[in-house]
């Protein structure tokens, strides 16, 4: 991935400003050292030889001799200790002031179109030590090529050395400058950016089951702040939104239940009860399924608290009390079977009654008329539920969990939401739901509560 | 019996009345939470029926209302909400019993029975079931026409389940009725004393039995 195209807002701008910081940087060094290379080259011994190299290709004549040095010396144009050799075209002496300079400077030529400076040591052949310049004029002879020096001056040199050695160590100081520039930059930025993680972890916390939550807008950059705003403006659209989903599920059981009450009277005053059987039936059947599809749209809203401590041994209780009635009008019977203590989870308490009233319905209607149903609550969290009917087709495996799935032998009235509902709550425990079939006959389904709500509770 | 009936939807209030009055029991109806106030505070009923959603209040705003007028008028709530905390909430109000719509005209009545049946209720000395009939007072059982005859812990399991008809009773309230405390009861003295009251019932031709739910307890219903 490229670095540049970076998803992180430090990366991000940490790279620009180290980049604009290296640029502006570079640009400052390239000024400060053709202003200071200009210093340097205006310097004062490098003017007197400019105009001394000037004034000497000013005084060559087209008719007379060169001067002698010390002619040149009186007339002004250069000094008594100026050393100089003027060359033609060809690189032929003209004129010197001594042969010992000119071997020295032999060497030394007038290259690509500029001035060249040089310095000459002391050495055997020279007493002195030089600081010369060798550049081309224009003169009454043509082009020459002249060579001028002056005796080294230590003062002049020491300046000239400062100004390079603060150069050079301006060289070093630049990186530096920029890495403990883009150090506090990058610190700055992630101390400027604080705000922003911390409203990260905020948002990261919203559920559906805490949707009031906002996020702080105090501590955040004033071009944050909007966004911030925009955001917690639009959680407000999506509570509301989910409020209204939530008042719809308890008015759709009002605005259900009450026809279906009104119906169900209704039959129920009507004549003898063979008449009405089939009718009462069908209502019986619509009953469960809006009953079901409300369980549906409790758990499809996600606001499912699940944070109550819950006694699986008197869930059960509270289901079997509930359906024992309706099981002994099918003329079947309801048993409560396991561990006497009660079994807490951490959990939600009408989901898992919910669950629990679907599995045995389930059984009621697959176990024979005069048989027992059984709901077993054992210690180590587990409700299991079994009946003495024909057993689940192995073949459909998982299949039965979901929703409007139903058995092709399956007659009994149902809608196929009953285990999808098992399942949701099941699942919303962190837990499992499994089904065997018993060896002495019948189906077994085991509601497994899972670890996480164990954990919370012995927390 | 005299049934105030607090409800908004008329179609509910035309169907209770029809069921309530064939069950004999005299119905009046009101459908807002002003009038059920003050036909509690006004008249003697025996019980009332009350929807928790009215137009102008809610039906819990009535039963604390009445409640703290001293009204111990047994109360059943209707709701069509089945959330744990609504019933909690009803019966903390002071409800006596809650059903949730939808349901059976049948069980409604059963329901407003059991009510009247309890200490306090008008009907609190004699109970009846099916055929059978049970003086509290006397101590005397009839089935049909004929006087059956109990011991005195069959009658009190009897009674019991009577107060209760239709919902499961659980086997410790049983033996803590029928056992002074000093006495620890035999583990099967209650399921022994069940065993004889059921088959007495079975013998005389009772249209109620006694059903075991294994592991809880014991349930009076009418019989297929």
């Amino acid at each position: 991935m490229n670095i540049l195209q970076s998803k992180s807002l430090e990366l991000r701008l940490a790279l620009r400003l180290g980049a604009v910081f290296l640029v502006a940087t570079i640009l400052i060094a390239i000024a400060f050292f053709f202003y200071l290379g200009d210093r340097i080259s205006n310097s004062l011994t490098r003017q007197i030889l400019f105009a001394h190299a000037d004034d000497l290709a000013f005084s060559i004549d087209d008719d007379r001799p060169i001067m002698s040095a010390d002619q040149l010396v009186e007339a002004g144009v250069i000094e008594a200790t100026t050393a100089y050799v003027i060359r033609d075209q060809e690189g032929n002496s003209l004129a010197s002031s001594d042969l010992g300079f000119e071997a020295a400077v032999s060497n030394v030529n007038w290259t690509r179109g500029r001035a060249q400076y040089f310095t000459l040591d002391e050495s055997d052949s020279q007493a002195q030590a030089y600081t010369g310049l060798a550049t081309r004029e224009s003169s009454r002879r043509g082009t020459v090529t002249v060579i001028v020096a002056e005796p080294y001056n230590p003062e002049n040199a020491i300046l000239e050395e400062m100004l390079e050695e603060f150069a050079e160590t301006v060289v070093w100081i630049i990186p530096i400058f920029v890495l403990v520039t883009l150090g506090v930059g990058i610190a700055a930025i992630r101390g400027g950016l604080k705000p922003l993680i911390k409203t990260a972890a905020q948002s990261a916390n919203i559920r559906p089951e805490s949707l009031s939550v906002r996020l702080d807008t105090a501590e955040l950059p004033t071009e944050i702040a909007p966004m911030v705003a925009a955001f917690n403006q639009a959680m407000d659209r999506v509570e509301e939104g989910f409020e209204i989903q939530r008042r719809f599920t308890a008015n759709a059981a009002h605005e259900l239940r009450t026809p279906l009450t009104v119906i169900s009277g209704a039959l129920e005053n009507l004549g003898s009860e063979a008449d009405t059987r089939a009718l009462r039936n069908d209502v019986e059947r619509m009953t469960r399924l809006v009953n079901q599809l409300l369980q549906v749209a409790r758990l499809d809203s996600g606001v499912l608290d699940r944070s109550e401590l819950i006694d699986l041994k008197s869930c059960a209780t509270n289901v079997v009390n509930y359906m024992a009635p309706l099981a002994i009008d099918r003329q079947r019977s309801l048993a409560l079977t396991g561990t006497d203590s009660p079994v807490f989870i951490q959990g939600n308490q009408q989901a898992v009654e919910d669950a629990l009233r679907n599995l045995i319905e389930n059984a009621i209607n697959h176990t024979p008329i005069d048989t027992e149903v059984k709901v077993n609550v054992s210690d180590d969290y587990v409700i299991e539920v079994s009946d003495q009917g024909p057993g689940i087709d192995k073949d459909l495996g998982a299949q039965i969990f979901e929703r409007f799935r139903r058995a092709p032998s399956n007659r009994a009235p149902g809608a196929g939401l009953g285990l999808a509902i098992v399942m949701e709550v099941v699942k919303l425990h962190e837990g499992k739901i499994e089904y065997i079939n018993k060896s002495e006959g019948g189906a077994c389904f085991r509601m497994i509560f899972g670890q996480s709500s164990l954990l919370a509770t012995q927390a | 019996m005299r049934l105030l009936v607090v409800e908004d939807e008329q179609r509910i209030v035309e169907v209770l009345k029809d069921g309530l009055e064939k069950a004999g029991f005299t119905v009046d109806a009101v459908n807002t939470a002003a009038s059920a106030n003050s036909a509690i505070s006004n008249i003697s009923y025996d019980a009332a029926i009350l929807d928790l959603g009215l137009p102008d209040g809610d039906g819990l705003g009535v039963l604390k209302e009445a409640r703290k007028q001293g009204s111990q008028i047994p109360v059943l709530i209707l709701t069509a909400r089945e959330a744990v905390e609504d019933r909690v909430v009803g019966l903390d109000a002071g409800a006596d019993d809650y059903l949730i719509k939808p349901f059976a005209i049948k069980e409604l009545v059963s329901r407003i029975r059991a009510l009247l049946r309890r200490p306090g209720g008008a009907l609190g000395a004699v109970l009846d079931a099916g055929n059978l009939t049970f003086d509290t007072i006397g101590r005397e059982v009839t089935i049909g026409r004929n006087p059956v005859s109990f011991s005195r812990r069959e009658l009190s399991i009897l009674e019991i389940l009577l107060r209760r008809f239709g919902r499961v009773v659980p086997k410790e309230v049983l033996e803590e009725k029928l056992y002074a405390f000093d006495r620890e009861p035999e583990s099967n003295a209650v399921s022994v004393h069940v065993h004889h009251a059921r088959r007495k019932l079975k013998e005389q031709n009772a249209s109620i039995k006694i059903h075991t739910v294994r592991g809880i307890g014991y349930i009076l219903v009418d019989q297929k």
